[in-house]
């Protein structure tokens, strides 16, 4: 039996599963228009899946049970009469689908007799009479026989998972008792404390990696949810006429459990109604001036946190507002009304899951759908925080920053606007605060000091999240969120913390448009207070990129603009620009963020802008500055770019509001490089027993010129080849050395001397932190999520080190 | 004859109970209720709830109901009954489909006779026309038989089973 057809049984199946529990509730009350809809959906749903095949019986009674909820709906008509012989088609289905899974073909027999009656009680409902004929037909008789397939059992949830992985698994899970075994002999023998200790944080690594690998096993590749819309291509297309190219991207993608059924469904309906409505047959195709071929693009990525799918063709396209009421409006040329059906039900499971399908059109030239689904469905990694009273998780993969709203910190919010603001380092950024929002309870003992703000990269949107304090991060298993009265799209779905409570996952894009910085509705428990109108706006130094194009900075953040000599501009030994500021060089970047290029033609014309503040700045090149502005308090949408946190109009022009924080990160590496001579390379031995915080801090690290080896944990920075004692600076995880502080002492051992450096990480370099940190005798700690922090702590480090040098 | 139990009935034993076929007695908002012993999944003490923001006032939140996250909806207040005081609800009644009842009391679980099944279907509320399924006829009184599908089911556009 190929893949396909397993899937359709599968899939099937499922449907039934849900439709028993409707069916049983429309045989009581089939006025119920509601539960006749959902049926609906769900039968055109089967309908939808068993076009892939030559199951006639199956197909016809799908469009008669199809047919029989649309005149409930259209006519009224006899509505008891019409429930029981829905059931009956159900049921008979259902029958069929239990033979093709036992013998891979529909059994002999014709279904017409159910259909007829079906139809008759459509027109006159003889319902009883109609019940009763069914029961005793010899199609129904047949199939009840005792030689027949017994009935498909209820199914759970099945997927592919390859030996390898298994077989990893299973390794893991030995390691684990061999493990255990050990540390209970350390604790019931002599071993002592520190053996016991050692073997416990072996435990510990071993758990994370099976439990990453049972993850991991979750996971399927995007081409798989794709291949049966291929092979859909290749079927459908010669059948109706028609010749495609299809192009695959985002093949490799790993797409994880609960979005993967979505996902493929997704696919084969867009794929579908793209090859039957969007391509035009190739003499049609060749009069407008296209290749007889149609092309249709499948494309997977990974952005914000969201999974993005599209499917795009350069057909026909369609009328703009035809998408899903009416249907696709070629489809209605067509004489298919209801071709937009698939799509709302697609549309309905991507609503379920926190996520959303986009219809872009363009009359003549194709179509685009998309559909994005949030990933923290699944399996990750999350930082805990407090709002007032509560626990909330924010997908650790939105966080870019933790800070403390302590009042040394730097750090403060300005709440004296409509809309909060963060200001930080010179920057500002739009902020909410959480407890606020979610108009959660107010904390028995409020610690002013514990106070955070997260910044939070959602797709193109930057902002600021205040909470009362961060947890910490926890691994956790999102589940969508179970049905609700009020569907809210401020929550992604829920996780059980480690205490066994549940905790709301928040969505960070959702959440930024709730703060009107991106383009969908703002939510209703968004407080009226953020969306009033108020008082004074902030106001912004507008100017002409290099590009050309219009971008705006907070003009508090603006130190000052002075037109540029080729004389004033350095060019360092990397070829990157700087320019000098109070007597320091500072990286010279463009509105992009990226190190500034000079162009020949553009000689002596060059403004450059000091922006940031005296601890943090770097200049910007600009081609022309075009005036102060007031920033709008409403119409800010989100932006298109990384570089921006948002846009508003300005005249006929748009303005890209620039994320200062961004450019600020940016320069804080540049500056590492000016000052990087390149023959005297800090090297910085990383341990982290999480894989994701290695790889982040280690590019960050070496983007700022640092010579990085990253380890997962003591253990392996003590071994055999002792890299602790060939490095200058260690960076650990705090929780890591405190757990095993005999390894700790060791490695510090096994370093050059007193001269070795250290730096403590920590989810949130709190008060508390730094002292255990101290207690450990490391000087510095940083956040996770701090990686500026990270890198001034470095620098600092590093500067010690030279120091120390010199006088030695 | 229905007795209806006191609120401290241990939760083992109104899991044992709820397992009977027949009906499972509920006291919720100062009122008695029967709900049909074969929708319930077991009945515990009510634990930790986590608070769900922008919902209507009957849903109070998400619990863990053995593992998996539940929505707990508060009886008294879906009814539009006076509430108990948070101390007050004592029981969490699973249903299937990922929801639970917050519940006063917890009574009898018993096998009910034909006769006893008065006038059903109940009369329809106007704002609640499909929580009721019918009456019992006990010695308290009409007692009203829930409907565990329509307690569970919501729409968009409110409530539950508005």
């Amino acid at each position: 039996m190929n893949e396909l057809l397993q899937d359709f049984l599968r899939d099937t199946s499922d449907v039934f599963d849900s439709l028993d529990d409707q069916l049983a509730r429309f045989a009581l009350d089939p006025t119920d228009q509601r539960i006749a809809a959902d049926l609906f959906r769900l039968i055109h749903s089967v309908k939808s899946a068993v076009g892939f095949f030559d199951f006639a019986r199956l197909e016809a009674l799908a469009n008669a049970g199809e047919a029989m909820l649309a005149s409930l709906s259209s006519d009224g008509g006899e509505i008891a009469g019409l429930a029981s012989g829905f059931q009956e088609i159900c049921g008979r289905i259902r029958q069929i689908v239990s033979y093709i899974a036992a013998f891979g073909a529909e059994p002999p027999g014709g279904d017409e007799e159910l259909i007829a009656l079906g139809d008759a009680a459509r027109a006159s409902a003889k319902a009883a009479a109609a019940h009763e004929a069914i029961a005793h037909m010899p199609g129904a008789a047949a199939l009840r026989s005792p030689g027949g397939p017994p009935p498909l059992e209820r199914r759970t949830q099945t997927q592919r998972v390859s030996t390898v992985t298994l077989d990893d698994i299973l390794g893991l899970a030995c390691e684990l008792a061999l493990l255990r075994s050990q540390l209970t002999a350390a604790l019931e023998g002599s071993a002592g404390p520190a053996a016991a200790t050692r073997h416990m944080q072996d435990l510990s690594r071993v758990a994370a990696r099976l439990h990453d690998a049972a993850l991991k096993a979750r996971l399927q590749s995007f081409s798989r949810a794709a291949e049966p819309a291929g092979r859909l291509a290749q079927k459908l297309a010669p059948s109706l006429g028609k010749s495609t190219e299809l192009t695959l991207e985002g093949g490799g993608l790993l797409v994880d459990r609960p979005l993967f059924d979505v996902v493929r469904k997704a696919v084969i309906i867009f794929t579908h109604n793209a090859l039957t409505h969007g391509i035009e047959a190739p003499d049609e195709r060749l009069s407008a001036g296209k290749p007889p071929a149609g092309q249709l693009r499948i494309a997977a990525r990974s952005e914000g946190g969201d999974l993005v799918v599209d499917v795009s063709d350069d057909g026909c396209g369609f009328a703009e507002g035809a998408h899903f009421a009416a249907g696709i409006s070629g489809a209605a040329q067509a004489g298919l009304p209801r071709a937009g059906l698939s799509l709302l039900l697609i549309r309905s499971e991507a609503d379920a899951c926190g996520g959303s399908l986009q219809i872009a059109s363009r009359p003549g030239r194709g179509a685009t759908l998309t559909l994005r689904l949030p990933e923290a469905l699944s399996l990750t990694q999350a930082v805990a925080v407090r709002a007032g009273s509560e626990t909330y998780l924010v997908p650790k993969h939105a966080v870019f920053q933790i800070l403390s709203l302590a009042p040394e910190s730097g750090a403060s919010a300005d709440t004296g606007g409509p809309l909060p603001i963060l200001r930080h380092a010179g920057g500002a950024l739009p902020m909410a605060d959480l407890a606020g929002l979610l108009g959660a309870p107010p904390q028995p003992t409020p610690g002013a000091d514990d106070r955070a703000a997260l910044i939070i990269r959602a797709g193109a949107l930057g902002y600021a999240l205040a909470v009362s304090s961060v947890a910490g991060m926890q691994d956790i298993i999102a589940r969508p969120l179970p049905k609700l009265p009020e569907f809210s799209r401020l929550f992604s779905g829920a996780a059980l913390l480690s205490g066994g409570s549940p905790a709301l996952v928040l969505n960070p894009a959702a959440i930024g448009a709730a703060l009107g910085l991106g383009c969908g509705p703002a939510s209703p428990v968004l407080p009226a207070r953020n969306r009033a109108a108020a008082a004074p706006q902030p106001r912004v130094l507008v100017f002409r990129s290099c590009g050309g194009a219009l971008a705006a900075l907070p003009l508090s953040a603006v130190l000052r603009a002075e037109r540029l000599r080729r004389s004033d501009i350095f060019t360092t030994g990397k070829d990157r620009l700087a320019v000098k500021l109070d007597g320091k060089l500072v990286p010279l970047l463009d509105s992009a963020g990226a190190p500034a290029q000079l162009a020949a033609a553009d000689a002596g014309s060059w403004i450059a802008l000091a922006v940031g503040s005296q601890r943090a700045a770097c200049g910007l090149l600009v081609n022309a500055v075009h005036g102060v502005e007031e920033l709008p308090a409403q119409n800010i949408a989100a932006a298109q770019s990384k570089e921006a946190c948002g846009v508003f109009a300005l005249g006929n022009e748009s303005v890209r509001l620039l994320d200062l924080g961004g450019l600020l990160h940016n320069a804080a590496l540049g500056r590492l490089d000016l000052e990087d001579d390149g023959a005297n390379q800090v090297r910085v031995l990383l341990i982290d027993a999480e894989a994701i915080t290695r790889d982040m801090l280690r590019l960050a690290l070496e983007a700022a010129g640092c010579a990085v080896l990253a380890v997962d944990g003591l253990a392996a920075a003590c071994g055999e080849t002792a890299p602790g004692a060939l490095c200058d600076i260690v960076v650990i995880d705090l929780a890591l050395a405190l757990a095993d502080d005999a390894g700790w002492a060791r490695l510090r051992g096994a370093q050059a001397g007193a001269a070795a450096a250290a730096i403590a990480l920590c989810a949130f370099a709190s008060s508390a932190a730094r002292q255990q940190a101290r207690s450990l005798r490391i000087a510095e700690t940083a956040g996770k999520f701090d990686r500026p922090a990270l890198i001034e702590a470095v620098r600092r480090q590093q500067a010690r080190l030279k120091r120390q040098a010199a006088a030695a | 004859m229905i007795r209806l139990a006191q609120p401290e009935l241990p939760p083992a034993a109104a899991d044992a109970a709820a397992d009977a076929a027949g009906m499972l007695f509920l006291g919720a908002g100062g009122r008695h209720f029967a709900l049909p012993a074969a929708a319930i999944l077991y009945v515990c003490a009510l634990g930790e709830v986590t608070r769900l923001p922008g919902q209507p006032p009957e849903i109070l939140g998400l619990a863990n109901l053995r593992g998996r996250i539940g929505v707990v909806i508060c009886l008294a207040r879906l009814l539009g009954l006076e509430p108990a005081g948070a101390g007050q609800r004592h029981f969490l009644v699973a249903l299937g489909g990922g929801c639970a009842l917050a519940v006063a009391t917890v009574g009898d679980a018993r096998r009910i006779d034909p006769l006893e099944r008065a006038c059903a279907p109940a009369p329809q509320r106007p704002a609640r026309p499909r929580v009721f399924a019918g009456w019992l006829d006990t010695a308290l009184g009409l007692v009203e038989i829930l409907d565990p599908a329509a307690l569970c089911d919501f729409d968009t556009s409110g409530s539950a089973a508005a």
